[in-house]
């Protein structure tokens, strides 16, 4: 594959996150649009690429966004693709630069949180969804991460208190991260541990909570983003696999697994490199088919590495492996801002590469993994993606 | 009205379902629908390539192997083995929340020996009690269909040995799990 050299990306924006909100999606992405193009220093007459994600833009999309924004694009996408979103938007994007067909892409995602909006979107995901699986208890992804997490306990042996060790240091890391909607708040491992059951082994603390916001930032050549003498950073590898291992009857791995090796190949690193690691967290265990699948630890081995391994961005926690996850709470603390929580993974790896995390700055960092996961149809999420980033010139 | 008028007035609405009466999803796509007549009256139809001798689940346009649009109902045995268990204590759905408040809500996905993985109900109160949490990977079910109080076809697992091969024993096992009537609301309109 050819590589992804002489493109950055810059210009993070996190958008007005709330829990319930009675803007609509075009609203978070517009102003997340605005924040993204004044971020860098640029006008709106300067973006010739326009890529949006969104679960909640109805009847509109990103070419009747165009009219709205009164922008005109020569390169335009939309990304469907959930939690797998942010990744994808950087590969295609990337691609478009490197060909010449756009010279500066915003990538948008946002998503409005209107009152009983997500019962709507849960009942009418996919039409597996209305067929079957909504009709048996309407628990919404809930249901299905359930049933993964049911499965993944019973056959490794892993423990409600090894998911709560993802929970908790990302709560940390929120408690330093200003807009995450649960920062203001501290969580203990009795919290975890006694909370509202949610659905078998799922608890309140394990499952994300919906919100609205909106996540963007933007990508051009290297030489146009030192002209702009903006910060940014370069993407050393990224791929993709979608509906990866079909016939397993349930999930406990990810299209990640067929990939990993030639990630890092293309980066040069390997996972012991890493300074930072941002896994799409819905459900704890997800983050850990993450970091099995991407080579932090063998199959069935994260409720160990997790026991052992200090997640917290500044390493502060007692235990002595170190490796900074989730570094801003990840969506469990922060909130899913629906398809842009695919992008808040990504956001978060550029403030950290470019020197722009306020409270939170994970120190030194200088390579940053992230790992996207989308679509839950049915029983199983289709969508995988990682992308390794790094400073310029190291 | 400010922003903050506008989400008050709205949360103003956020309260339990007043309905007198609660119903399972009615909506389906037009192929779910086709499933549910297909299923009405029979014990199990499953879509099936005619050229592959597939089956499949849930309903599609075309096979999913050969993409052709040869695909006809066809009963299936619906036996198989349970890969997954939960119980739902927590639902988006009225008439859940309702049988929730009751006891939490069981389901599974189970393999069809036939090949398609379901979602089905799961009739616990036919496995040994003392054992529901047994009641896990590998366990041996049967799966049939039956129409719910929407008049929806769903799907319910129970024991590979208990005899549901008559509509009256199978509409027997429906009633007990309470989905053959509305979730009702004492005063409700
Ligand atoms: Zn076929």
């Amino acid at each position: 594959m050819k590589s992804y050299d002489g493109v950055a990306l810059l210009s993070p924006v996190s958008f007005g996150y709330s829990r319930q909100s009675s803007h609509s999606a075009a609203w978070f992405i517009g102003r997340t649009f605005q924040s993204v193009i004044h971020g860098a220093g640029l006008k709106k007459e300067d973006i010739d690429g326009f890529a949006v994600t969104s679960f909640s833009l109805g009847s509109d999309s990103s070419i009747t966004l165009t009219q709205q924004f009164q922008i005109t694009p020569r390169w335009i996408e939309q990304f469907p693709y959930g939690g797998a979103s942010g990744i994808i938007a950087l590969r295609r994007a990337a691609r478009a630069i490197q060909c010449g067909d756009a010279d500066i892409i915003a990538c948008i995602g946002g998503d409005a949180a209107a009152h009983r909006s997500f019962e709507h979107q849960a009942s009418i995901f996919s039409g597996f969804t209305i067929d079957a699986s909504f009709p048996y208890g309407a628990g919404g992804p809930n249901t299905a991460f359930s049933l993964i997490t049911q499965n993944y306990m019973e056959k490794y042996g892993t423990s409600r208190e090894d998911f709560a060790r993802i929970s908790l240091d990302q709560r940390y890391n929120a408690n330093h991260y200003p807009a995450a909607l649960l920062g203001h708040k501290t969580l203990s491992l009795d919290e975890y541990m006694n909370a509202r059951q949610i659905a078998g082994p799922l608890h309140l603390f394990d499952c994300v909570m919906p919100c609205a916001g909106g996540e963007g930032f933007l990508m051009m050549s290297e030489d146009r983003a030192r002209h702009l003498k903006q910060p940014y950073c370069v993407i050393r590898s990224a791929q993709e696999l979608h509906n990866a291992h079909p016939s397993d009857e349930i999930q406990f791995r990810g299209g990640w697994t067929e990939f990993v090796n030639e990630l890092y190949a293309a980066a040069q690193t390997g996972p012991d490199e890493i300074d930072l690691v941002q896994t799409y967290d819905d459900y704890p265990v997800i983050s850990m088919l993450q970091l099995e699948d991407l080579g932090f630890c063998k199959k069935g081995e994260a409720g160990k590495f997790v026991q052992e391994t200090d997640m917290r961005f500044d390493g502060s926690g007692a235990l002595n492996k170190k490796l900074p996850h989730n570094t801003n709470g990840g969506q469990l603390s922060v909130g899913q801002a629906g398809a842009a929580g695919g992008y808040l993974g990504l956001n978060e790896t550029l403030r950290q590469l470019t020197d722009t995390a306020v409270n939170n700055s994970v120190p030194k960092a200088k390579i940053g993994l992230i790992s996207g996961f989308g679509m839950i149809n049915y029983d199983r999420g289709l969508c995988s993606a990682a992308a390794i980033l790094a400073r310029p010139n190291i | 009205m400010t922003t903050n008028d506008i989400m008050k007035s709205r949360l103003k609405y956020n309260r339990p379902s007043l309905r007198a009466r609660a119903r399972p999803p009615k909506n389906r796509t037009p192929l779910g629908e086709a499933f549910s007549a297909a299923n009405m009256g029979t014990s199990l139809q499953l879509q099936c390539c005619v050229d592959c001798r597939r089956f499949q689940y849930p309903s599609q346009e075309v096979c999913q192997v050969c993409l052709n649009d040869n695909l006809v109902w066809r009963a299936a045995a619906g036996e198989g083995h349970i890969i997954s268990q939960t119980t739902l204590y927590n639902s988006l759905w009225e008439f859940f929340k309702r049988r929730i408040k009751q006891k939490p809500w069981p389901i599974a996905t189970v393999s069809l020996d036939e090949g398609p993985i379901v979602f089905a109900h799961l009739d616990v109160e036919e496995f040994d009690k003392a054992k529901i949490l047994d009641v896990s990977e590998s366990t041996q079910v049967k799966v049939f269909s039956h129409y719910d109080c929407s008049m929806r076809s769903i799907l319910i697992a129970t024991s590979k040995d208990i005899f549901t091969d008559t509509k009256e024993a199978r509409r027997k096992i429906v009633t007990r799990m309470s989905l053959s009537e509305p979730a009702f609301r004492d005063g409700g309109i």
